[in-house]
């Protein structure tokens, strides 16, 4: 019978074998791919790059903004603080239900912290202990339980040393270099960064850590809040990598890459920063990037772009389906002018690398490419940098020797058009503002309080002041084009508009009697086109302006922006105010203002004899071009070819007997028109009084045949007429023959 | 003097063929896998073998080596004798580690003499299997009641003395133990009755005041209607060791590839967790001959018993294999999720002391069983014959 009872037991332990035996089927067989997956990604960890961003380069192919990188060392916070987590690994050491050891966790983390401080003091002073006691007493059963803990696991306890008596009572002790070792590296920084401060950088690691106190959420009641705080504080804690210095010192990344066990909790990463090699060339023009703020991730989420190193992506799959829409925290993100313009075609796309980690999150062996990231489109202007900087120095050497009549920065600017391609030759604003005002912010503050003096403004593309005289060789073609004016009329001008007041509207430019429009233009006689101004009315003045691309954005891109067909404009620029009154003012280029830009085009467009062509700034691929629909019609209907030429004559002129007539222009068969402005306040009773400051213009083209360039120059705020301006025009055509090859006869 | 040293050799070497010799060969090859798991769980590839684990581990087999040798050379009569002594030897023992416990807390499961230490716990599995063995095996003039008794505090006894260390999980094996055991006996329906209605009747209090609150936590989240932190808690350690295992597929990563647990997200991947180590690099192949090595170890163990014509004998192979195999089975349920974290090491195979040792010396006294047959004459009528009313 005993033995029947053992076949019983026999059957029972195989049924037994047989159910283990069906739970090892269906583990390593049915589901074997199922935790072979979850086994590898746990282990696997995704790192993500930011895809290195587009240069921007001139002409010639000078960069002039581009991506260096650079290392900075980050910290997690989970790694660098230790004391916590040895805190609470003792007390549960301890064994809960004790009498002996009363202290909760709380408790013994702040007599860790009164060890810190204790320390913080002797490191100031260079007398740091080798050992400090910490618990003593311990009862051999609790010290036999720890001494096993810091066997099995000594990293668990970094600097904690059990010593145990002969009668086995234990003493618990701290070896702080060890134990606040985190502290100590991220202090130690300074050696190789003496701009910042052992305590200003360990500032950086207390800020972190005050957000994730146990009692930081205090006062949240809602269970989804509650929630979302701890994920908040989890993520802030365990995973997020802050950084503490950027740009480290090289012998700082070979120290921490040699000896990573000196620096607990610090990495290295690399990163990209943006650099302007001709900085402050264009400062207002290029723009800046940042890393991406609240507003930037606002619009990504409005474009559909996600940022990829916030999510737990694993799938190679997924990750290179989302490359072309995902960004990097890191990624440096155009906030202002070019580098926001053409954020789409700089930008990278984010890379990956995927790297095996052990259960501490430590990187085991070398991190694997798994998908590259892809670099941003290099994007070329049409502007020449040397040309333009040397006409910023021409500018700044002119307002040297007759510096500006207010206390604001001398004011400037020189534009130059291809006459032939349209394509913007030079831009040279003053003053010159780089992305030195973002870094210091007292600097920045001052600017910024300083709105008169329009320092973020640039001159050529964003400042728009009246065009005065300039205007009137388009006033001109608008009169002919209306046929308010004809062919060879002259007009009587006796100094004055109107005989019933002779003392507004003067001229006192030329001797009285009848003048033609050649004569008009070449000596700037007011009094011929306040007619052409009160013949025409304001709104023809106005529409025909238009035309000429008065108030409108004069740069064309070729690239269609975020919102599909809108072309966007160029950050940097500003359309300039119309007339709303008095067309006899307006037709002599007051009351209204324009930008440089607006009238470099407008003296390319009589260059080319009213052949409407776009101004460009950007050289693209021909996929990327877009025909124009405007490119090859006529400016204004009705006007024909001797209309041009009569206007082109008096601009000729200009040079030779004109208000230019004492400059070197004629070497360069240069047809100009020059303007100067008086610079009308308001005064502190409201009225608008005349300064002595003015604004002295030259537009024009050269050489008369064949023109090559069409330019746009002021001086602002100072007290030289518009001919005075032509020395700087000869010195600017002079390096181009000199430099570009180009002949002007 | 040559003459009895030689027939004391004879008598050494006699015996090993047959039963007593699968018993021997299958323990080694368990004993061989766990060496071998040992060192891949403790050392980075690319270190010689054997590593320092395993260094420790043969030499804790050599001496449990010894141990065995030396009991399967006893007479069961020998043991039967030995047994009274052994059994209040260890329990006087675990009765003072209570009474330590009491006076100064903390957890209390190993005594250490000198360089060496040691479970009592261990040996008192042993004990109570060997003193159940005497007590079960029929001829004792007892009452009924003092029968009963007597059995009850033996099992019961070193149950709660273990418990209270508190090492819950070793305790848990003896319940299977004994039950295997009575159930073998054939005690007669009465005492059966009366066994069993105390067992219930003294589980509710005794699981009362020896269930910590932790094995609670670990009953409930096994069970999943635990806090969800105890339910992480307990759940990761088995969660990371089914993937560890699961991801092995049927013929594992290879010797020393064992990814998972190299990197550490198995803890105590060389001694509770083994099982999930030889899953991973070693795959389904391994396990199952692993479980085919413990089902033959136990089956040959009862298959002594079966052909034991001495109760004692008999019931003494019955514990003992009911022992090896159920912490077997514990310790891989555990590993593949079948029961909630018990701390049991997969004998033979976990890295360990006094499990090896203790072990072997349960292995040593079912041999000694195989190898010293009670003869025919010398059969006692009483002895042999099954306890009735």
């Amino acid at each position: 019978m005993q033995r029947s009872r053992i076949i019983v037991l026999v059957i029972l332990f195989l049924m037994v074998s047989i159910v283990i035996g069906m739970r090892l089927y269906k583990l390593q067989i049915v589901e074997w791919r199922e935790h072979a997956h979850r086994a590898a990604n746990t282990h696997r960890s995704i790192m993500y790059s930011p895809g290195p961003r587009g240069k921007i380069l001139d002409r010639n192919g000078t960069v002039l903004a581009q991506s260096v990188p650079i290392i900075r060392a980050t910290f997690l916070l989970s790694e660098l603080e230790q004391c916590r987590w040895v805190a609470r690994r003792l007390r549960s050491l301890l064994g809960k239900d004790s009498e002996m050891y009363p202290w909760d966790e709380n408790v013994l983390w702040l007599s860790l912290e009164t060890i810190r401080e204790n320390f913080r003091r002797q490191f100031k002073s260079g007398d740091v202990p080798a050992s400090v006691f910490w618990l003593k007493n311990i009862d051999p059963i609790t010290s036999s339980r720890i001494a096993k803990a810091l066997k099995s696991r000594p990293e668990n306890f970094p600097g904690v040393d059990l010593g145990i008596n002969d009668e086995g009572v234990g003493v618990l002790s701290l070896d702080p270099s060890l134990l606040f070792a985190g502290e100590v590296g991220v202090r130690r920084l300074s050696k190789w960064h003496p701009e910042y401060t052992p305590d200003q950088l360990w500032e950086k690691v207390q800020i972190q850590y005050d957000k994730v106190r146990d009692d930081s959420d205090e006062g949240l009641t809602d269970k989804e809040e509650l929630a979302k705080a701890s994920r908040i504080r989890d993520r802030i804690f365990r995973v997020k990598r802050h950084v503490l210095i950027s740009n480290l010192n090289p012998d700082l990344v070979i120290e921490i890459c040699m000896n990573p066990d000196r620096w607990p909790g610090i990495h290295l990463e690399e990163v990209d920063m943006r650099e302007y090699p001709r900085n402050p060339m264009w400062g207002q023009l290029l723009g800046r990037t940042t890393l991406s703020n609240r507003k930037n991730q606002t619009d990504f989420e409005g474009n559909e772009e996600i940022l990829i190193d916030q999510f737990s992506l694993k799938d190679i799959r997924t990750v290179s389906a989302i490359q072309n829409v995902a960004r990097h925290s890191a990624d440096q993100v155009g906030q202002e002018g070019l580098e926001s313009y053409l954020e789409d075609q700089l930008r990278g796309r984010p890379g990956a690398k995927i790297r095996i980690v052990d259960y501490r999150r430590k990187q085991v062996g070398l991190a694997g490419t798994m998908l590259e990231a892809i670099p941003g489109n290099d994007v070329s202007l049409t502007v020449d940098v040397e040309f333009s900087e040397y006409c910023v120095d021409l500018l700044r050497d002119e307002f040297q020797y007759n510096p500006p009549l207010d206390d604001g920065p001398a004011s400037g600017a020189m534009v130059f058009l291809d006459v032939q391609s349209g394509e913007v030759l030079g831009l040279s604003p003053i003053p010159l503002q780089g992305v030195e005002v973002f870094q210091d912010s007292s600097l920045y503050e001052e600017r910024k309080e300083e709105q008169s003096a329009g320092w973020f403004l640039d001159r050529c593309l964003g400042w728009p002041i009246d065009p005065g005289s300039t205007f009137k060789p388009i006033v001109a073609l608008i009169a002919l084009s209306e046929g308010v004016l004809s062919p060879g009329e002259t007009i009587d001008c006796q100094g004055y508009f109107d005989p019933q007041d002779r003392r507004a509207n003067r001229c006192e430019n030329h001797s009285r009697g009848p003048i033609g429009l050649e004569e008009a233009l070449a000596k700037s006689c007011n009094v011929f086109f306040y007619k052409l101004g009160q013949r025409l009315g304001l709104e023809k003045l106005i529409a025909g302006a238009e035309e000429f691309g008065f108030w409108q954005a004069t740069i064309e891109s070729d690239w269609r922006n975020v919102d599909g067909d809108k072309f966007h404009k160029i950050p940097s620029e500003k359309y300039g105010q119309k007339p709303i009154s008095n067309p006899v003012g307006a037709a002599i280029g007051r009351g209204f203002n324009v930008t440089p830009i607006q009238m470099a085009k407008a003296a390319m467009l009589l260059a080319r004899r009213g052949d409407v062509s776009p101004v460009k700034m950007f050289q693209v691929s021909d996929s990327a071009t877009r025909a124009s629909k405007d490119r090859g019609r006529p400016v204004l209907d009705n006007l024909k070819p001797d209309h041009f030429e009569s206007v082109i004559q008096g601009m000729q002129e200009a040079v030779e007997y004109g208000s230019a007539k004492n400059s070197r222009l004629k070497d360069f068969n240069a047809a100009v028109k020059t303007g100067t402005v008086r610079v009308m306040k308001k005064s502190a009773q409201g009225i608008t009084v005349s300064t002595d400051y003015k604004h002295a213009w030259m537009i024009g083209f050269a050489p008369v045949d064949h023109p090559k360039v069409a330019f746009a120059i002021v001086l602002q705020n100072q007290e030289k007429s518009g001919g005075k301006v032509a020395p700087l025009l000869e010195d600017a055509l002079d390096w181009l023959q000199d430099n570009r090859g180009m002949k002007f006869r | 003097m040559r003459i009895e040293v030689r027939d004391y050799l004879k008598s050494a070497f006699q015996g090993w063929i047959g039963t007593s010799g699968l018993i021997l060969l299958t323990t080694l090859l368990l004993l061989w896998v766990g060496v071998v798991f040992v060192h891949s769980a403790t050392v980075d590839t690319g270190m010689g073998f054997p590593g320092p684990y395993a260094v420790s581990q043969i030499k804790k087999i050599i001496v449990g080596i010894g141990a065995m040798l030396a009991i399967s050379t006893m007479s069961p009569r020998i043991l039967e004798r030995v047994t009274p002594l052994f059994f209040v030897g260890t329990m006087t023992v675990l009765s003072g580690m209570v009474v330590w416990k009491m006076f100064f807390g903390g957890v209390v499961r190993w005594i250490r003499l000198g360089p060496l230490q040691f479970q009592p716990s261990e040996l008192a599995k042993i004990s109570t299997v060997m003193i159940l063995a005497m007590l079960l095996r029929g001829g004792l003039e007892q009452s009924r009641w003092k029968h009963v008794i007597s059995i009850l505090a033996c099992g019961i006894a070193p149950f709660i003395l273990i418990a209270a260390q508190p090492d819950l999980g070793t305790a848990m094996v003896l319940v299977p133990t004994v039950v295997a055991m009575v159930w073998v006996a054939q005690l007669g329906k009465r005492r059966l009755l009366l066994l069993f209605t105390a067992a219930i009747f003294l589980s509710g209090p005794l699981g009362y005041m020896l269930l910590k609150p932790y094995q609670i936590d670990r009953v409930y989240s096994f069970l999943g209607i635990g806090s969800v932190a105890a339910e992480d808690a307990g759940n990761h350690q088995v969660t990371q060791s089914i993937i560890a295992l699961g991801s092995g597929g049927p013929t594992g990563k290879g010797l020393h590839q064992g990814s998972h647990h190299d990197l550490g997200y198995l803890f105590a991947d060389h001694n509770d967790f083994i099982f999930a180590v030889i899953g991973e690099e070693w795959g389904l192949q391994g396990t199952v001959l692993v479980i085919f090595g413990f089902l033959l170890l136990t089956l040959s163990m009862l298959g002594v018993g079966w052909s034991s014509r001495d109760h004692f004998s008999r019931l003494l192979s019955v514990g003992i294999a009911t022992q090896i195999f159920t912490q077997a089975v514990f310790n891989m349920a555990v590993t593949v999720g079948l029961l909630p974290v018990t701390g049991l090491p997969l004998p033979f195979v976990s890295y360990g002391g006094t499990s090896i040792v203790v072990s072997l010396m349960g292995v040593g006294l079912v041999i000694a069983v195989a190898r010293n047959p009670i003869d025919e004459n010398q059969l006692d009528g009483i002895r042999n014959r099954p306890s009735h009313l």
